[in-house]
């Protein structure tokens, strides 16, 4: 074990030290082959066949430099090396191919960010609620028809309600595009205001509390009960300047003409 | 020499290279490599090229180490040794030998029509 780390580690280290490894091998074959030239002259050889002997005993020499880089280094390595030099030869020689072949790459890594952009929140990333796995949205219509067409009136929503024996809890909200813009006054400017008319037991179904004051009460569900409001944190900061008195505080919230209620296929 | 010469399997000549520096202590690739035809009887097939794949080999796991030094006929020459790991590993090394090539004589001399015991 600790051997073979060792010896990967020399590997490694070699494929850096090329140059002079390869000089102090041309140095030890050079070495090599003057002893062997000599030992053949003294075997009574002429200086050409001893020289000629000597080569032949010794094999190919390139073929025992390449041996050699083979054992000492890291072959995967070297390969790679030599093709990332080609290639970078190649692309430097053709421009405009180069060119094109970054530019189609840039393309495609960039479409395929953005859709998993939209694919990871939309599909992949979770709710943001506490076992949000437990989340199911009933759809009218057979779920048949855009956003506004798969609803149930209050009535059904009651009944959904009072007979549920699957589920820890049923609510609902109010979807329809425009019904939910109201202008707000009492305090400072008025303001056009984006709300979503929920049921009392909305957040506490999904999990959520309010950071201050309280949640809904069934009683401020009921026909004819004064409206109650939540605020988003971003409004709240944006709008009160993150005041903590404003709970407890009244506002007039006003129904906006119906501008764009029945605004054909808005249905987000 | 009309019969051909042995290919060395894949291993042998490692364990060569550290026997003959057991026997002859340290020496430099030519020597080595002349050392190792001469008491094969010429019969191995050895490029004495390959033996420095082999060297390298051998110093990366530690098994002998290297010097420059000079050669009787004063001639510069990387010089091999072995080193303690290497011994240990030779003395495994020809064990394993021993044994591979005793069982493998026994059932390659067994006769033709006796059954294996």
């Amino acid at each position: 074990m600790i051997d073979g780390i060792r010896q990967s580690l020399y590997r490694f280290r070699s494929f850096f030290r090329k140059p002079q490894l390869d000089q102090e091998l041309d140095a030890e074959m050079a070495a090599h082959l003057g002893l062997a030239i000599e030992e053949n002259l003294r075997r009574g050889m002429t200086p050409e066949e001893a020289r000629r002997q000597a080569l032949i005993g010794f094999g190919g020499t390139e073929q025992a430099k390449e041996h050699h880089r083979e054992s000492r280094s890291l072959p995967v390595l070297e390969i790679l090396s030599q093709d990332l030099r080609y290639t970078l030869r190649t692309l430097r020689r053709d421009r405009a191919f180069a060119l094109i072949a970054i530019l189609i790459l840039a393309l495609g890594i960039g479409a395929n960010i953005a859709v998993f952009s939209v694919v990871n929140t939309i599909l992949l990333r979770p709710l943001p609620f506490p076992d949000s796995q437990q989340l199911t949205w009933f759809a009218g219509s057979h779920g048949q028809g855009p956003l506004s067409g798969i609803t149930y009136n209050v009535g059904s929503y009651e009944e959904f309600r009072h007979h549920n024996q699957s589920f820890q809890e049923v609510t609902a909200f109010q979807p329809f595009w425009g019904s939910s813009e109201y202008n707000m006054t009492g305090h400072g400017e008025p303001q056009h205001v984006q709300a979503v008319m929920v049921a009392d037991n909305f957040f506490r179904t999904l999990g959520v509390q309010p950071a201050l004051g309280r949640n809904f009460l069934p009683t401020e569900c009921a026909k004819g009960a004064a409206p109650t409001v939540l605020l988003t944190h971003a409004f709240w900061r944006q709008q009160f300047a993150a005041d903590p008195a404003i709970v407890g505080f009244s506002f007039c919230f006003l129904a906006r003409a119906a501008r764009g209620y029945f605004r054909p296929g808005n249905h987000g | 020499m009309s019969e051909s010469k042995l290919d060395l399997l894949q291993g042998t000549l490692d364990l060569m290279v550290l026997q003959t520096l057991a026997a002859l202590g340290p020496l430099h690739g030519y020597g080595i490599a002349r050392r190792i035809e001469r008491v094969s009887g010429n019969a191995v097939l050895l490029n004495q090229g390959t033996i420095y794949a082999s060297l390298v080999r051998l110093q990366q796991r530690g098994w002998i180490s290297a010097e420059w030094g000079t050669s009787s006929n004063n001639r510069k020459a990387k010089f091999y040794s072995l080193t303690k790991k290497g011994r240990k590993q030779l003395s495994e090394d020809t064990a394993y030998w021993q044994r591979l090539s005793g069982v493998m004589g026994r059932v390659l001399s067994m006769a033709e029509d006796g059954d294996s015991k």
